[in-house]
């Protein structure tokens, strides 16, 4: 089986040589290493001029502004029967693409979604490890006993190269690209797999701002491929986790801004509740990743909830309500990771 | 999509379920295999096993309808099951 790495990268110096060195010390090396340079401003460039012939650097016509664009124009290139996308921000783990080798072997399967890491770096990151070893470890592995797959995360899923490429149309018209890509191979019935072996590393927001637009981008673009791909599922499965994951989640974030002006009394109930919740699941979520840090970040993680319900709320009424669809890609901005 | 909301408790039921499906399932299925090599030690094995299977669930629900009814009038019931 051949195995294509493809990695679409904009203004990555600070990472994108890990992200390369990841891709090179496999235990079973990939075949070949393809990495779309979107017109970089920055020296990724000239950082990836360094590695040797089997990293195949190819740089996109002009600047295309949204990732998918540039997996697009990747996508070309790439011979391997199966390919792994990833992010010039993330890290693979030494044994991905060994995995993915492993899983592919089952022709059935058409798409593996692997398991992401957060890296360390301060209290907001430390919160999105968090809610990334909840919801892979609990919501993710539920949906997957369900036989459903919701999104194959774009920093760590491998695609069968021809289901892909017949199969699936870039249409750009949403922000979450791998959203889009799952939807439509779920809807025409492909087997998915969740792999929680199949680890990468990935930096997420570590300032407000960055954290708030990457959530903008998420559910606005979770809402924009609902609307897109609304239609009544043939699988059961699939039917009650996108009620459960839709519906719940609207229902809550109504809840938080409504309730105080209901009942006080209620508020606080609430509250107690949910941050008994939260508790237990940040212990379980300790023991698990064993990293102390998420004991002590239940404050913190109960004022994300508060932002994130309010994000999720603010996009609903911007794509169901209104219909202001907006495609604008906002690059976070990037940090030196070390460990 | 991160999730916002309780659907992690709903999926954390999913999860036990599956679980104590798997768990089960192996039961039966090794009982099977027993059966057809018709050996009496192992049958009396899957015999206790039944049984203290049987006495924890039991247990288990007793304690829970107390809880729920919060009448512990016949508490001495539980103590002579343990």
């Amino acid at each position: 089986m051949k195995i294509s790495i493809l990695i679409p990268c904009y203004n990555e110096e600070l990472m994108i040589e890990r992200c390369v060195f990841s891709c090179h010390n496999q235990t079973r090396l990939p075949d070949e290493i393809i990495i779309v340079n979107d017109c970089s401003t920055d020296k990724t460039l000239d950082i990836l001029k360094r590695f040797d012939k089997n990293v195949r650097v190819i740089t996109t016509p002009n600047n295309m502004g949204n990732k998918s664009y540039a997996q697009e124009y990747g996508l070309q290139f790439v011979s391997g029967d199966v390919f792994i996308t990833t992010d010039g921000d993330t890290v693979l783990d030494k044994n991905f693409v060994e995995r993915i080798e492993k899983d592919m072997e089952d022709n059935s399967i058409a798409a593996v979604s692997g398991y992401v890491r957060s890296f360390k770096y301060n209290w907001i990151t430390a919160c999105r490890a968090l809610d990334y070893t909840i919801g892979q470890n609990i919501d993710k592995l539920a949906a997957s006993y369900l036989n459903f797959i919701l999104v194959v995360p774009g920093a760590a899923g491998a695609f069968r190269t021809s289901i892909f490429k017949n199969e699936i149309t870039f249409s750009h018209d949403t922000l979450t690209e791998d959203l889009d890509f799952t939807y439509t191979l779920n809807y025409l019935g492909y087997k998915i797999k969740y792999d929680r072996k199949a680890i990468c590393y990935t930096q997420d927001p570590f300032n407000l701002y960055s954290y708030i637009h990457q959530m903008r981008r998420w559910y606005g673009g979770g809402w924009q491929n609902l609307i897109k791909h609304f239609r009544i599922p043939d699988k059961p499965g699939m039917a009650f986790e996108l009620i459960l994951t839709y519906v719940d989640a609207l229902i809550f974030s109504f809840l938080i801004f409504l309730m105080p002006i209901i009942s006080l009394y209620i508020t606080i109930w609430f509250w107690g509740i949910y941050s008994l919740i939260i508790l237990a699941l940040c212990f379980y979520a300790s023991l698990k990743e064993r990293r102390l840090e998420f004991l002590f970040a239940l404050p913190c993680y109960a004022f994300l909830k508060f932002i994130n319900a309010w994000i999720f709320l603010e996009q609903f009424f911007k794509e169901v309500v209104f219909k202001k669809r907006e495609i604008v890609w906002y690059k976070p901005e990037r940090a030196k990771m070390n460990n | 999509m991160i999730p916002l909301g309780f659907s992690t408790i709903i999926h954390l039921f999913i999860i036990i379920f599956k679980k104590l499906y798997d768990f089960l399932s192996n039961i039966y299925f090794a009982i099977r295999k027993t059966i057809k090599k018709k050996s009496v030690s192992r049958l009396l094995t899957i015999f206790i096993i039944v049984l203290v299977l049987t006495f924890i669930i039991s247990n288990m629900l007793i304690i829970i309808a107390f809880l729920i009814n919060k009448d512990y009038s016949n508490f001495t019931l539980i103590k002579l099951f343990f």
